[in-house]
């Protein structure tokens, strides 16, 4: 029997694509190769009859493996894949590898295709990041403090990246910083400049917890509002609850006294 | 009345909040544009609710009314001149510090301006205008507003409100003239429809000279160009002859503006309105047949219903003991979405001798019920629109099957996967010409049983155990 074969990624999008490069041209027989990601404080449990590679992160071979998903099948086809990538799920380089396998044989089709699992499980995981990101735009909330704009969040995938450009846009006169302590990574946005992702360490995210403030008179001003404009006839705990789950609500202004 | 000159701005916004609650209308979607260089604000097409109130309606829009002072004496509203309730007033700057401020900390879309009527109904436009304008002009606001037109305001103002706006609506408030005669004599159906046409034409015309401004169509516009195409045109409402016909070909309603003031054109994301659920007796076949004749005729973006809920304690009006008709409000809303999204027209929903929707099945699975002869239907060969009225099986479902059996077969497994809600749509499907289980029936009682009993048979006896029945998540429905 031919024994498995297992790439070691590190957790970042230029480190799995690696992974998925090096798997790819290796002609090794797509049922034999296994993509893992290194997670942090997390030990992996060794199997036997596997041969384990680890891959470090190439940002030559990443960019020719993005180059290749967005010319041979196409940009949206990326699109889901970096979901994937973004994501909390612990095989997420290895489905994002074996859906591959699928899409560069079916063309941009792949993703119609839901009998197949990978295409499945891609399409499910996509779908629940750019979930969790549609609801970061709606419920992420800035306070202000000397002119910035702070925000925390705690999102499950790495969502900071999807949401930063929507801010930037819209709030473009503005200095904003949107930190996300789950990943100790932030969104910065100087104002009027390009706005980019930085790694935050554990001190300066104490620091930034500090400057958030939802506390001023324009916070309570909003607190004034969401009381005032529900109906006491209509009250209904549990269709809020399903619309806006508890987990957001620990940052959000109207519900923290 | 009791005018208080000068409120703090905590009280204006509590006292004006709550005034402005009973409009049901949140939604910030229909229009997609960017941020301009150096103004704050941008709006996004499938609209973001940005809180949830105790009572489970969105927020999107900070929702309050300029002033709660009025002359007119609707006896279903909270803010009717023989009230004895604090009367408050904004600035246009107060409105305008409040929306940037609220915008910046992502607390809201944009604004959502409405009135009690001060003076004149002109008076009032002309104080909502000048917001409008002071926010779009002098703030740079770029984000999303949503005005009421007030009934009985001239064109000119209403016109002028269109251009600030991205949405306009105008309240029909009830379904019929003779209720709207009974219950607020100061308005009539003339100074409502009559605006109401000049904000279609208006949109009509921006769109045709200006191009659509990130703007989109209406649901119902899509469905019945679709059915249009296939040579099943919805039959058009008969009903209601008060509403007149539109004149197709008009004098041009837009006047010749400023390209500052048209570069968002006129009322992008087009027009909405409301009307109140069970203060003066109508059936629910009598409300559908006016949103059908609305979304026919007049191009409507949406028609919201709100449940009424009696403010003022008036004799005249109901007062349900068991609270505000909110499932009857529910199921005109789940009708609604299949006028605009299904290709339903609302004479196969309900007719005179069965004017009211079932208490106990939604419109749907009635309606499937009620036409046993055309099921089952099979998956791997109906067309779209046979698709969409099996129940269970909603938009983006019915996309997915027509996309994944293009390539292979569909089993009830991956169904599940796509997103249908096979706790509804087995008694209507068959996969690859078999029932999900020996032990379904096509057959009304059965069915009906099956449908309203929650302990079914389906539940306790799966054939395949891994499947469960799961409703898709709201934003499912948000395109990607």
């Amino acid at each position: 029997m031919k024994p498995i074969r297992v790439y070691r990624c590190p957790d970042t999008i230029d480190g799995m694509l690696t992974g998925i490069y090096e798997a790819g041209i290796s002609r090794y027989g797509h049922d034999h190769i296994r993509l893992e990601v290194i997670l942090p404080d997390c030990v992996s449990e060794m199997q036997l009859f596997s041969e384990y590679i680890e891959i470090t992160e190439d940002a030559k071979k990443a960019a020719a493996a993005a180059d290749s998903i967005i010319n041979k099948i196409s940009p949206a086809i990326y699109s889901n894949i970096i979901h994937v990538l973004l994501s909390a799920v612990p095989d997420k380089a290895d489905i994002a590898y074996h859906f591959l396998v699928y899409a560069f044989h079916m063309g941009p089709a792949v993703m119609s295709a839901l009998q197949i699992p990978w295409v499945k499980q891609v399409f499910e995981i996509s779908r629940a990041v750019v979930n969790e990101s549609h609801s970061f735009r709606e419920f992420l909330r800035f306070s202000q403090t000397d002119g910035i704009y702070i925000s925390v969040i705690e999102p499950k995938n790495h969502i900071t990246p999807l949401i930063t450009p929507h801010f930037s846009d819209r709030l473009n006169t503005e200095s904003f910083i949107i930190y996300d302590k789950m990943h100790m990574e932030a969104g910065v946005h100087p104002a009027s400049g390009e706005w980019y992702i930085r790694h935050i360490l554990p001190s300066e995210g104490l620091k930034l917890e500090k400057m958030y403030n939802d506390d001023d008179g324009l916070a309570l001003l909003w607190k004034t509002f969401f009381d005032a404009i529900a109906i006491k006839e209509r009250a209904n705990p549990s269709l809020q609850r399903n619309l806006c789950p508890l987990h957001f609500r620990k940052h959000m202004t109207e519900f923290t006294d | 009345m009791i005018i208080i000159e000068n409120a703090s701005i905590d009280d204006k916004l509590r006292i004006l909040a709550d005034s402005a609650k009973y409009d049901v209308a949140c939604t910030s979607s229909g229009v997609e544009r960017k941020a301009e260089k150096g103004g704050i604000g941008a709006s996004s097409a499938c609209g973001i609710c940005h809180s949830f109130a105790a009572d489970g309606r969105c927020i999107s829009l900070l929702k309050i009314l300029y002033t709660n002072e009025c002359i007119y004496n609707c006896r279903y509203c909270i803010n009717r001149i023989t009230n004895d309730i604090p009367r408050v007033s904004f600035t246009p700057r107060e409105i305008c510090t409040l929306t940037m401020e609220f915008y910046k900390r992502n607390y809201i879309e944009g604004l959502f301006l409405s009135s009690g009527i001060l003076n004149s109904p002109d008076h009032t436009m002309e104080l909502m205008v000048q917001t409008l304008k002071m926010l779009r002009e002098d703030y740079h606001f770029g984000g999303y507003i949503h005005c009421k037109a007030i009934p009985g305001a001239s064109s000119e103002l209403v016109e002028l409100a269109g251009w600030y706006a991205d949405r306009m609506s105008i309240n029909l408030e009830l379904p019929t003239a003779d209720g709207l005669k009974r219950l607020a004599p100061n308005k009539s159906r003339s100074t409502i429809l009559n605006p109401m046409r000049q904000i279609q034409l208006g949109i009509d015309q921006s769109r045709r000279f200006l191009g659509m401004k990130g703007g989109n169509y209406s649901a119902y516009n899509y469905t019945k160009n679709r059915l249009a195409k296939k040579n099943t045109a919805i039959s058009s409402s008969k009903t209601l002859p008060d509403l007149p016909d539109a004149p197709r070909t008009c004098p041009s309603v837009l006047h010749r503006q400023s390209d500052s003031l048209t570069k968002r054109g006129f009322a992008p994301a087009g027009q909405s309105t409301q009307m109140i659920i069970g203060a003066s007796g109508e059936t629910d076949f009598e409300i559908m047949s006016v949103s059908e004749a609305l979304y026919q005729r007049f191009d409507l973006k949406r028609v919201f219903y709100s449940a009424f809920i009696n403010v003022n304690n008036d004799d005249e009006l109901p007062a349900p003991a068991d609270g505000p008709p909110l499932a009857r409000e529910h199921r005109l809303y789940q009708a609604d979405w299949l006028l605009r999204y299904y290709g339903f027209s609302a004479s196969e929903l309900l007719n005179e001798k069965r004017p009211n929707f079932n208490p106990f099945l939604d419109p749907k699975c009635d309606w499937a019920l009620g036409h046993l002869k055309d099921f089952p239907v099979e998956i791997n060969r109906a067309d779209y629109d046979t698709l969409l009225r099996v129940p269970g099986i909603g938009v983006k479902s019915a996309g997915r099957i027509i996309k994944a059996r293009r390539m292979g077969s569909i089993s009830f497994n991956d169904l599940k996967n796509m997103g249908v809600v096979l706790k509804r749509a087995v008694y209507f499907i068959t996969c690859g010409g078999k029932m999900f289980s020996k032990a379904l029936l096509i057959d009304e009682d059965f069915i009906t049983k099956q449908l309203i009993n929650k302990n079914t048979l389906l539940r306790n006896n799966t054939p395949e155990s891994s499947i469960t029945y799961k409703q898709m998540h709201l934003f499912d429905f948000i395109p990607q």
